[in-house]
């Protein structure tokens, strides 16, 4: 067993985490907020890196730094389709639709060749795109419609899933790091908050949550590395899936409290993480979705054992190389 | 260039399953179908248990990842899991072996004399003998350095007086691993040492309490003027608290909970039956499957654990939250699908009905034992800086 990440995708990782703080961090956020157009300068910012070079489909340690570089733009909220454009890889950026009813994405009018799938793996067409609608929960988001395409995206849609939850996890970390921050310096009855056995205990929730996702979601890199028709990948996807939004809930409910009134202005991080977590957490679909949809994959197909790689170990979907 | 070894690789080794096979094996050949684990009011129970333990030290599968001249196999971390895994899942036919193979044994790899080491180890890998935990009492429970009983010296040995509460396995134990005070009262960790108290002595009384877990889970031990010879004393005089620390790292694994949750979940279906399982509410079967994830998640921390060198306080303690949490939460699901059949047990229900409600019953005191969820959530604090 081997359960660290490799070096190499380590430093990719960090190497994007600076480039985004110098770049601003949450500012790059606040910036786009408030004039859409400059998030083509976050495309640049990781264009300039190498990063839309990475292959996670082709080479597992370009895998784990496109987790990596998920992680760090999710830890900034980066308002750039980061996940959606690595899952993609060389056929386009792929966007996440609903399987029914109405349908949003994120990110849909930037100049990309984008491709839709649902949460089944089902492929679609765009067929249309209405404008950036620029709401407060969704101020990069446009209704789409989509038309059934041929074949099958189980993979793209495993992938994305995956890396999505890297992106959230990287913001949850921030979220709980920041919260840690803040009941550390404010001072209340002559103590900082996080002396109060409340406080600490709700730190504590916040910190068990983001580490089991952590843990869950390294496990799921490595089962997309094996499997290469991707069922397996895509069960276990939206497994992590379901974990990420009970962590999300736990995480952001626990911040937006412990930060009291400051928690929901504008001057905050968490109140922009809180906001930028949404889109994720509630496209293509909610929880309680989600988890119906994972349900019928493991009524249907099981329950994979631990550590067992698809495939029989016969065959890597990513290969080690030579 | 090949990236073998240095990518994410969670393949289970081959020692691994082949040592999961040898162990389903060997239960289903010695242990029944119907077993719940020793702690019952049937006596065979225990007997059963005792057998499958020597059984396991004669394969040298007990404590497994023990160095051989222990009575061990020399095998890795993740095998010793394997081994915790399987037992917990098909109710511990290894019985009261926990307290022994799993911080005792380590404890005096670390701190016993090379005669206590030759006097304890052997007969723990083999199976032959049981140990209890002589920590809480009853004005001392999460405050542990608050403990009154008191070791005095005399001709030979010690004198031991006091009393213990919580101890299970104190029935059935012939050794206990004994914290009492030989400083003053308000020195707390300064004036403690650590005890090996033979049991079966005429100053020991063991008391059963009574409780919803079943026979044998929960003791009182009252010493009155028990001796402990002056060989009994693990480590310095006075310096037990420095020992207690590694008893806690030892224990930060613990009982290998989330593989009963699991086994269960995933049983739940068939067991069930289809009609049955899809009959229920659309609500419950989402919170069957996150919790399967859950487990899967928790597995995941206990694993990151073994493979660090030196785990932190706060690694270990998420880990326990995290697998207490999943123990309550999966036992929960698992009684609420089965409904009335599980609260209504009788002897002519299913293995699986009982099996749920002798579960839950058991995992009411998950967040409690060896640490409560309060205690380890206040370590995560102080460890974020709530000093």
């Amino acid at each position: 067993m081997n359960g660290r990440l490799a070096d190499e995708a380590i430093e990719i990782g960090a190497v994007v985490r600076d480039s985004i703080e110098a770049h601003g961090g949450v500012d790059v956020l606040r910036r786009a907020v408030a004039d859409p157009t400059t998030r083509c300068e976050a495309g640049a910012l990781l264009d300039e890196l190498g990063i839309w070079e990475l292959d996670p489909h082709s080479d597992p340690v370009e895998l784990e730094a496109a987790a990596l570089v998920c992680h760090a733009a999710g830890f900034d909220a980066l308002p750039y389709p980061v996940a959606e454009r690595l899952a993609g890889g060389t056929r386009g950026p792929v966007v996440l639709v609903a399987r029914e009813g109405d349908r949003m994405g994120m990110h849909l009018d930037l100049d990309l060749r984008w491709r839709a799938v649902d949460i089944d793996g089902r492929p679609y067409e765009i067929v249309g795109t209405g404008a950036v609608m620029r709401s407060p929960l969704a101020p990069f988001g446009a209704v789409v419609e989509v038309d059934a395409a041929e074949g099958d995206a189980v993979r793209d849609a495993a992938l994305l899933l995956t890396l999505q939850s890297w992106w959230l996890l990287g913001l949850l970390e921030h979220a709980t790091a920041d919260a840690v921050e803040y009941t550390r310096q404010r001072e209340q009855f002559g103590r900082p908050l996080i002396r109060f056995q409340a406080v600490g205990v709700r730190l504590a929730d916040m910190r068990v949550a983001a580490q089991s996702l952590r843990e869950l979601a390294k496990y799921c890199l490595w089962i997309f590395a094996w499997d290469v028709d991707g069922g397996q990948a895509l069960t276990e996807a939206l497994a992590l899936r379901t974990a990420s939004l009970e962590a999300a809930g736990e995480v952001m409910r626990g911040a937006h409290q412990l930060y009291g009134a400051m928690g929901f202005t504008d001057e905050v991080d968490v109140s922009w993480l809180s906001r930028a977590s949404q889109a994720v957490r509630r496209l293509p679909e909610g929880e309680h979705s989600t988890r119906g949809a994972l349900v019928a994959r493991i009524e249907a197909s099981g329950w994979a054992e631990y550590g067992q790689a698809p495939n029989g170990s016969v065959e890597r979907a990513v290969p080690l190389g030579v | 260039m090949t990236w073998e070894g240095r990518v994410l690789d969670y393949t289970e080794s081959d020692s691994v399953t082949r040592l999961r096979e040898e162990l389903r094996r060997l239960i289903s050949e010695l242990v029944p179908a119907d077993f719940l684990g020793a702690f019952t009011d049937d006596p065979a129970d225990f007997a059963l248990t005792e057998e499958f333990s020597r059984e396991l030290g004669r394969r040298h599968a007990l404590a497994i990842s023990w160095p051989a001249a222990y009575g061990g196999a020399d095998a890795d971390p993740l095998e010793q899991a394997a081994v915790r895994e399987e037992m917990w899942a098909a109710h511990e036919p290894r019985g009261a072996q926990y307290m022994g193979v799993n911080w005792v044994g380590p404890v005096l790899m670390l701190h016993g004399s090379a005669e206590q080491k030759a006097a304890h180890l052997p007969p723990i890998a083999s199976g032959e003998v049981v140990w209890c935990q002589g920590f809480s009492e009853p004005g001392a429970g999460s405050d542990l350095p608050a403990l009154r009983t008191r070791a005095t010296k005399v001709d030979g040995g010690w004198s031991v007086t006091g009393q213990k509460v919580w101890t299970s396995y104190a029935g059935m134990a012939q050794w206990c691993f004994l914290l009492a005070r030989t400083g003053a009262q308000d020195e707390r960790k300064g004036g403690i040492t650590v005890f090996l108290m033979e049991m079966d002595q005429p100053g020991v009384e063991v008391r059963p309490i009574p409780a919803m877990l079943g026979p044998h889970h929960l003791n009182e031990v009252y010493m009155d003027d028990a001796f402990v010879p002056d060989d009994g004393v693990l480590g310095e005089v006075g310096a037990g608290w420095s020992i207690i620390s590694d008893v806690l790292g030892f224990e930060r694994i613990g009982i290998a909970r989330y593989a009963r949750t699991e086994k269960l979940l995933r049983d739940a279906p068939r067991e069930l039956g289809d009609e049955a399982w899809r009959a229920l509410p659309e609500s419950l079967r989402e919170r069957w499957a996150a919790a399967l994830v859950r487990a899967r998640q928790v597995r995941l921390m206990a694993y990151q654990l073994l493979e660090q060198e030196a785990p932190t306080a706060l690694d270990a303690a998420a880990y326990r939250i995290a697998v207490t949490v999943l123990d309550q939460e999966g036992a929960e699901i698992l009684i609420e699908a089965v409904g009335a059949k599980a609260l209504g047990v009788t002897t002519g229900s299913t293995h699986f009905q009982r099996e749920i409600e002798d579960n839950w019953r058991y995992s009411q005191s998950a967040t409690v034992a060896s640490g409560t969820l309060e205690i380890n959530k206040q370590t995560i604090a102080k460890s974020l800086g709530a000093l």
